[in-house]
């Protein structure tokens, strides 16, 4: 099915290209081949469960990866360009438990020679296609929108690498996997800082997650169920989770957006919405049976529709440089249903698990102070990260959902970090520091801090090394907080080419 | 009869002194009133350029970039400059456009970011130019001038920045040739007034305008120096306004 849409899709780009006049180019064609090889490697410096996904030990590598990074770019002629992206990865594993794991796959790979490819991006951009102005991108591609520094709220038309969240590996913050479509611009001609794009990407794609997350969701219901087991008597049960209602590889479950930007009163505004899915699994159906021998625990979760309208700025007043984007969410309107049996019958509870509107935003501003190659220092709040939703209160009596964690509520993130670059650009100092508060009320335990000092070095142009310490502490409820228990230690070494 | 020939001597007198004198001794404003109009002769230009950054053991590091100009009379210059080498900063773009618009593109996140004017104390790519000596803009907008010295070749200025403007140099003094009004040397002060940096500039003569072919940027603080040699110039070449635009500053530049 994959193969044959992708078929498709290719033919349909090929027969857009062929079609339409492109402007004839002046160039030459032209082709450069460049990329980066890198090594992280990252060791625990204390021992802990790593929020239930990643226990370990002091002294553990947490994650070590050497990757390959090659990027081919070019142009057809001066308005037809090209860029390729593809990422080889080896990940060093850390636990051997099996001998099957060790053994050769179906193919060459085993857990020692565990080697992925990642095709990043595969597209092509054709300039002033139909009038001058008009620019099609057509592939494999990652579309960023807003303004915000590091993290925007409105940008959601590619789903969230969540696989590596927790890796803290810099270069996947936040990163957003690529998809397959079209995006197309139009810059005013009256004024060429407004500009309208539209976005298609043909179909849903679920964000990848962190691995271990399946049965950290089995583990999380089957607690629920021996809860409710021990309670009346019962032995424990078994958990299973489930996916259901996955959007189907079609066309009508596309992914789109438009948005139009400009510049107003020296200001860079953008207005925006987006229509596709929620990219991360929400529950649909939790299933309890207490008429068997041994009770059970099933989830079933889907995707539901999700509509973002936003708006973003960025400019600056009296020098200094702020940033703001709001995202309104609006879900799709979903029951959940909890059915529970029992020998006397069945019991069902029916609700919404998001049903209102709610609001994402960011707000920052950054400032050099003179101070010898100049101070750079960057302040943000951020309401409410990718992966958290505001739950009715009807969900949150039926599943606990309003908390704080990985799929949880809405928290409130307060970041600063200072930066300063010695000897030419040479040597980089960075200091995060990263407040989560989950609620205000009960402070104390509920916030949780991360302090990352960094250093960053140059030795000879075209490497870079960088070290840096990662310090977390705090409540346990809170996102980070689950991870106090996990600081670490990284080295990044990468070569440019 | 004499008296009257005297007073029509003194007229013819009086008038040479009023139509010559004031025609030589220029103010420093009008001094730098022609600089700029030197500096934005052309009506675009291109350009390439290679940065040698040499520290004070003599070790040196290169960065190759590509610029393209527009040229404007009544306002701040456009500006586009992208990083061809090294490769760990190749396609970085820098767009500067009047009003303080600047625009940096990260491509290895692919994305381009606002930066505010508090960014034009920020070295450029590690050099000893900052974004303010890279950003373009009429000197005598921003700057008061006084002739502090004349000699037949030069003039010498005092410019201290006026009221309100973001530009990093509180003072300077400017060595200004009377050929062609272009400035072959510049000490540039601290806010504390202490020599920071000293410019050197050469000059030639290209499609009739005369522009910088090379220049040397010393830090004096920091012993650290940082020498230009600009290439391949070519003006009036018909540049686009859009080539000023976020979309051409996320081109991917070519390598030869």
């Amino acid at each position: 099915m994959i193969r044959k849409s992708s078929f498709c899709f290719a033919v349909l780009s090929f027969v857009l290209v062929a079609l339409f006049p492109v402007p004839e180019g002046r160039a030459e064609p032209y082709v450069r081949l460049g990329g980066t090889a890198k090594l992280y490697t990252s060791v625990f410096t204390e021992g802990g469960e790593g929020g239930g996904l990643f226990p370990h030990d002091a002294g553990d590598f947490a994650l070590t990866r050497a990757e390959l990074w090659l990027k081919l770019n070019g142009y057809a002629s001066d308005n037809v360009s090209f860029r390729a992206q593809a990422d080889f990865i080896y990940t060093a594993d850390m636990e051997y438990d099996d001998l099957s794991g060790i053994e050769a796959g179906s193919g060459f790979s085993s857990e020692v020679q565990d080697f992925d490819i990642n095709f990043r991006e595969a597209s092509f951009k054709i300039m002033d296609l139909f009038v001058p102005g008009m620019d099609l991108i057509v592939g494999r591609q990652r579309t960023r929108w807003g303004t915000s520094d590091e993290y925007n709220v409105i940008d959601n038309l590619n789903p969230v690498d969540y696989a590596n969240l927790y890796s803290f590996d810099p270069d996947y913050f936040v990163r957003h996997e690529p998809m397959e479509g079209f995006t197309l611009e139009y810059l005013f001609p009256f004024d060429f800082d407004m500009k309208v794009q539209g976005v298609y990407f043909l179909s849903f794609k679920p964000s990848p997650l962190p691995a271990g997350f399946e049965s950290f969701l089995a583990l999380q219901q089957k607690q629920g169920l021996d809860d409710l087991t021990s309670s009346i008597g019962l032995p424990p049960g078994t958990s299973s989770v489930a996916l259901e209602n996955v959007p189907d590889y079609n066309v009508e479950n596309g992914v789109f957006g438009i948005r139009l930007s400009g510049n107003v009163l020296n200001f860079d505004l953008g207005l925006s919405y987006f229509r596709g899915f929620q990219t991360l699994p929400l529950p649909e159906t939790i299933l309890t049976d207490l008429t068997g021998e041994i009770p059970s625990i099933a989830g079933f979760y889907g995707y539901p529709r999700l509509d973002v309208f936003g708006f973003d700025l960025a400019g600056e007043i009296y020098s200094v440089g702020i940033w703001a984007e709001v995202g309104v969410y609006i879900p799709e309107k979903r029951d959940t249903v909890v059915l529970v049996r029992t020998p006397r019958g069945d019991l069902e509870d029916r609700f919404m698990l998001l049903e209102r509107p709610y609001t994402k935003f960011t707000v920052g501003f950054d400032y050099t102070f003179g101070i010898g190659e100049g101070l750079y220092w960057n302040v943000q709040f951020n309401r409410g990260f990718y992966d958290e939703f505001s739950y009715t209160d009807e969900a949150n009596e039926a599943l606990g959902v309003e908390q704080s964690g990985f799929l949880g509520k809405l928290d409130d993130y307060y970041l600063t970090f200072l930066e300063y670059s010695f000897l030419s650009d040479t040597l980089t100092v960075t200091l995060n520091f990263l407040l989560e508060v989950a609620e205000y009320s009960d402070f104390s335990s509920n916030n949780t801090w991360l302090i990352t000092p960094e250093v960053a070095f140059v030795p000879f142009d075209g490497t870079s090394i960088e070290i840096a310490y990662i310090a977390i502490n705090g409540a346990a409820s809170t996102k980070l907080g689950a991870f106090s228990d996990s600081d670490l230690v990284y080295v990044l070494m990468k070569a440019f080419f | 009869m004499k008296r009257k020939k005297q007073a029509i001597y003194s007229i013819i007198i009086l008038s040479l002194f009023v139509a010559v004198g004031p025609a030589n001794a220029l103010t420093g404003d009008e001094v730098l009133d022609k600089v700029d109009a030197v500096l934005s002769a052309p009506t675009d230009g291109t350009s390439t350029a290679k940065m040698t950054l040499v520290d004070k053991s003599g070790n040196t590091k290169e960065r190759r970039l590509q610029l393209w100009t527009r040229y404007f009379r009544d306002k701040d210059d456009w500006s586009l400059t992208k990083f061809v080498e090294p490769a760990e900063i190749r396609d970085l773009g820098f767009l500067s456009l009047a009003d303080d618009k600047m625009y940096l593109y990260l491509p290895g996140f692919d994305r381009v970011r606002r930066i505010a004017s508090h960014a034009r104390k920020e070295s450029f790519a590690g050099s000893d130019l900052s974004n303010d000596d890279l950003s373009t803009g009429r000197y005598a907008d921003h700057f008061f001038s006084k002739i502090t010295k004349e000699t037949d070749q030069e003039y010498v200025l005092e410019l201290t920045r006026k009221p309100g403007s973001n530009r990093i140099y509180p003072r300077s003094i400017v060595w200004v040739n009377k050929q062609n009004f272009t400035i072959p040397r510049m000490d540039l002060f601290d806010k504390n007034d202490k020599l920071w940096k000293t410019f050197e500039g050469e000059y030639g003569q290209i499609q009739g305008y005369w522009t910088m072919t090379s220049l040397t940027m010393t830090d004096v603080q920091k012993e650290h120096k940082t020498i230009m040699k600009i290439e391949d110039i070519q003006f009036d070449v018909g540049l686009d306004e859009k080539t000023f635009s976020q979309r051409y500053l996320k081109r991917r530049v070519k390598v030869d």
